[in-house]
């Protein structure tokens, strides 16, 4: 494959001449993939980028980190697409640029800390999802995960969303406020029912203790 | 283990659901949008109050006791004013042509413009491959085989003398005073800010200048009223800004010495950065061998000084570029990357070649030319190859190859060895194509039972002939004739139709082997005209008839069969010959038939036609004597008497005379002359008969007749 630079600017810039100033419709960048034409990525830049680039900074809080996080994330969906024809383009891209940037937290963090809104959205949940660091630890994690799952399945979709948000895409509650249309302490007061709903759950299936 | 902590939480939220998550993050990317645009509004609105406030700070002259702090000392608990919002931070500077857009800018796109000057390339080297078109060519490949090195360092372009517009980027979510800050040394104050700044977006206008190269911008110093202290914001983002003016003293590179080989080219370089815009540090300059697909070598060059360049291992009579690659900025708005400085196709030379070649339908020859010095040229091996099939190898002196299918494709191989390394060289060719012949055919006469005719051939490469010749009737079938040189054929039917085919075989020598078409054509026999013939009857003579024929026969198909003569009362009489137009010794005054039999073939298959004409014919009759008898005088004893005795066609005489008295005869006389009997007896009665004869030769013999007359004597 031909090597492709995705964060040149002028790259995109010149790629945003052939397809308009709009955003294209995702079947069509989809389609562009297909096509193995590089204005793909320069069609979903347009449409997602800040998107994606706001999740990636939510985690890792570091512009330079955020944007080489975006630019993996493209890379990432141009090596997928094809063979993948994703039902929902802002999901698949979405879950990239998310594990993306928390792989990149994961190795940077190895070595130093640094304050950023998932760590403070972890913390949070220090209470509930202690680290189960004994060699059941596989077990217990997958255990956790359909635990977890079973948990969220049985909340409103308004608390499904806060959750979300806040855990897996490290939303600040100030914005989870402001994309919800309610206050903070209502997000907060939200959280904190949610957390306390996780661990008694996570109690009654004997996978923390009390 | 804090880390590890945080890894297990973040394992198990990373495995929250596909549907929960699709769910929440369609609804999260819909909302954010929402949210984004209803945040542009708002940042409208801030930017008004922040000029209101920024009009009253300067116009109050209210700068108070500046107080501050490093805020590199700020702890996680410092992070708000005395009034609990949140202190300005520094994020970043970027510059810009025009004036920017403070609501088009949000936070999240980095608030970065590039600009582009889009110069072109200094130097057009050409296109040798064919490939620039398509995003080949030797820059593109040399893109590919040099790293750039990559840098973080984010760089604007001006033109010399240009305005532009610095911008610094200030996170200040609660909107508090900004009041100064310092670029290159000097302190800029609010009210110095460009229109369309607000509480986060700080712009100047600045003039690059008449410089080229590269400017540096460093902002410093972000003072913020905090209540009535003045304070530093916090400075987490690159300070300085770098702006490349363009210069049109790009690096050059001259080449000189060029020496072409079998398999090398050597030349000098030397690179000259007169601005200079190419990094010291690494590898920057290059000289790369480019083959049309890929940079296949590459030797460093120095810059300033002479180089001496060899590429080896070139393959011989092949196109090469071979250009100077250089990475560097060249200030024209598209970053650092690689730049061709020269570049100059050649073919490496060549150690054979084919000459001129002829072909025919089947074969070839050639010739093979070799470079001068080359010595293994008696040892090459020339093979032949169909379909990349060998098919033969061929001697290393021979220049003709025949025995080929006309039409055929071929590729003569040519090995030899150069230094150990077997090379070739092909030559591709096809053989003359014969076509498929052709013939028409003429009909050039015809008659009732015959055809001429001609045939033209057109068959230039004269592979074919004709094999047959038949002509076909419909009722009949078909006549082959043997010899196929026949162009005339008898023996036909008149009047009728017939179709003359030609049957032609021939062979392309195309592998398919021998072929064969017919041609034919139609054609009508004339029709015969049947034989008349019309008796005319000559001079009627007492014992014979002629007779003349008239004929009409155009055809000459008339055949006289006989010629009878059937008469009244005798046989018929058979012509000797059937060229007798006399018959003799008839009966006189007879009636005849006279028949003529003929006989004639159209030629129409209908065979031969009898017939016979006749016509009556006679002879001419004698006529009959006639006698008459009288008594001249009667005496007692004599008596005389006269006859007369008419006999025109002499075929009657007098036989006798007689003298009768009563039955008894008394005297006969053969002189008819004398017409007297004497010595009768008085008073006697006596009769006097002549007898004559006559023959009328009408078959029905002599005819003996008397007249007799009675007198009596004189009494005595």
């Amino acid at each position: 494959m031909k090597a492709v630079k995705f964060l040149k600017k002028e790259n995109m810039n010149s790629t945003k001449h052939t397809l308009g100033e709009g955003y294209a419709d995702d079947g069509i960048i989809i389609e562009l993939y297909w096509q193995r034409d590089e204005s793909a990525i320069a069609a979903t830049d347009r449409k997602y980028g800040k998107y994606l680039y706001v999740i990636a900074y939510n985690i890792l809080r570091d512009s330079m980190d955020s944007e080489e996080s975006l630019n993996d994330t493209y890379l990432c969906a141009w090596n997928r697409i094809p063979p993948a024809r994703p039902t929902v383009l802002q999901v698949f891209l979405s879950k990239i640029a998310r594990d993306i940037a928390v792989d990149k937290y994961r190795k940077r963090t190895a070595a130093r800390r640094v304050p950023s809104e998932l760590i403070s959205s972890l913390e949070e949940l220090d209470d509930c999802l202690a680290c189960a660091n004994t060699v059941e630890a596989e077990m217990l994690a997958r255990e956790g995960r359909r635990v977890l799952n079973s948990y969220l399945r049985s909340l409103s979709k308004k608390e499904e969303f806060i959750f979300v948000c806040r855990y897996y895409y490290a939303d600040s509650i100030s914005s989870i406020a402001d994309m919800l249309n309610v206050s903070e302490s209502t997000v907060f007061r939200s959280l904190a029912r949610m957390r306390k709903g996780l661990k008694e759950r996570l109690v009654k299936e004997g996978l923390i203790n009390e | 283990m804090n880390n590890d902590k945080h890894n297990y939480k973040l394992d198990l939220i990373s495995g929250i659901d596909d549907d929960i998550l699709e769910r929440t993050t369609q609804r999260r990317y819909a909302l954010s949008q929402r949210r984004r645009r209803g945040g542009l509004s708002k940042r409208l609105a801030v930017i008004a109050v922040a000029a209101v406030l920024a009009v009253c700070l300067v116009s109050a002259g209210v700068v108070g006791v500046m107080l501050w702090q490093n805020g590199d000392d700020h702890g996680e608990d410092l992070l708000l004013t005395s009034d609990g919002r949140r202190i300005p931070i520094f994020q970043g500077i970027s510059v810009s042509k025009e004036r920017p857009d403070i609501t088009n800018t949000a936070k999240d796109d980095g608030g970065v413009q590039t600009l582009s000057l889009s110069k072109k390339p200094a130097i057009n080297m050409g296109d040798p491959f064919g490939n620039i078109i398509i995003g080949g060519g030797i820059e593109a490949a040399a893109t590919e085989a040099i790293a750039v090195p990559s840098s973080a360092e984010k760089i604007y372009y001006a033109e010399k003398y240009e305005d532009v517009y610095v911008t610094v980027h200030v996170s200040n979510p609660d909107g508090v005073e900004i009041l100064s800050f310092t670029l290159n040394g000097k302190k800029y104050s609010s009210y110095m800010f460009e229109a369309g700044s607000d509480l986060q977006n700080l712009v100047l206008k600045c003039n690059v200048g008449g410089v080229e190269g590269m400017i540096e911008y460093t902002v410093d110093g972000i003072k913020y009223v905090d209540g009535t202290e003045i304070k530093d914001a916090r400075m987490e983002g690159d300070r300085t800004v770098k702006v490349g003016v363009y210069t049109s003293n790009q690096p050059t590179a001259v080449a000189s010495g060029e020496r072409i080989g079998f398999n090398d080219l050597s030349f000098s370089v030397i690179v000259n950065d007169p601005h200079p815009l190419i990094p010291k540090e690494g590898e920057r300059v290059y000289a790369v061998m480019y083959d049309g697909l890929r940079i296949i070598d590459k030797k460093p060059i120095t810059v300033g000084e002479t180089t001496d360049v060899t590429f080896e291992s070139l393959k011989t009579n092949k196109l090469y570029q071979y250009g100077i690659a250089a990475v560097y900025d060249a200030l024209d708005g598209k970053g650092e990357r690689v730049h061709i400085l020269y570049s100059n196709a050649f073919y490496t030379n060549e150690i054979a070649a084919f000459g001129r070649f002829t072909t025919t339908d089947s074969s070839i020859k050639f010739e093979l030319l070799w470079a001068e010095g080359f010595d293994n040229a008696s040892s090459c091996r020339i093979s032949l190859w169909e379909d990349d099939v060998k098919i033969r190898d061929i001697a290393p002196d021979a220049r003709e190859i025949d025995g080929l299918y006309s039409g055929n494709s071929y590729v003569i191989k040519v090995e030899y060895d150069n230094n150990g390394v077997t090379e070739s060289i092909s030559l591709g060719f096809s053989t003359d194509k014969n076509t498929v012949p052709e013939l028409s055919i003429t009909i050039d006469s015809v008659s009732a039972d015959s055809v001429r005719f001609s045939v033209e051939e057109s068959d230039p490469r004269n592979c074919g002939k004709i094999v047959g010749i038949e002509v076909v009737h419909e009722m009949h079938g078909k006549t082959v004739i043997s010899d196929p040189t026949t162009r005339y054929i008898t023996g036909l039917y008149s009047d009728n139709s017939y179709t003359l085919r030609v049957i032609y075989e021939y062979d392309l020598n195309d592998g398919e082997g021998v072929r064969e078409f017919k041609r034919s054509k139609l054609f009508n026999t004339q029709a015969n005209t049947a034989p008349r013939i019309w008796v005319h009857l000559g001079e009627r003579t007492y014992d014979t008839i002629t007779f003349n024929l008239n004929v009409s026969d155009p055809d000459n198909l008339l055949k006289i069969e006989s010629i009878e003569l059937a008469g009244e009362i005798n046989e018929t009489i058979v012509a000797p010959s059937v060229d007798t137009r006399k018959f003799t010794g008839l009966c006189a005054g007879r009636n005849y038939q006279l028949v003529i039999y003929y006989s004639y073939d159209l030629g129409d298959g209908n065979g031969v036609v009898k017939k016979s004409v006749s016509t009556t014919a006679y002879t001419k009759n004698y006529v009959s004597p006639s006698l008459s008898l009288e008594i001249v005088d009667v005496s007692k004893d004599a008596v005389n008497f006269s006859i007369s005795f008419s006999d025109i066609d002499s075929v009657g005489k007098i036989e006798k005379i007689e003298l009768f008295s009563g039955e008894s005869l008394v005297a006969v006389t053969q002189d008819i002359t004398s017409g007297a009997f004497t010595d009768l007896r008085p008073n006697t009665s006596y009769t006097i008969r002549v007898t004559y004869s006559y023959d009328l030769k009408n078959g029905n013999g002599v005819s003996t007749v008397y007249k007799q007359i009675s007198f009596t004597s004189a009494s005595e």
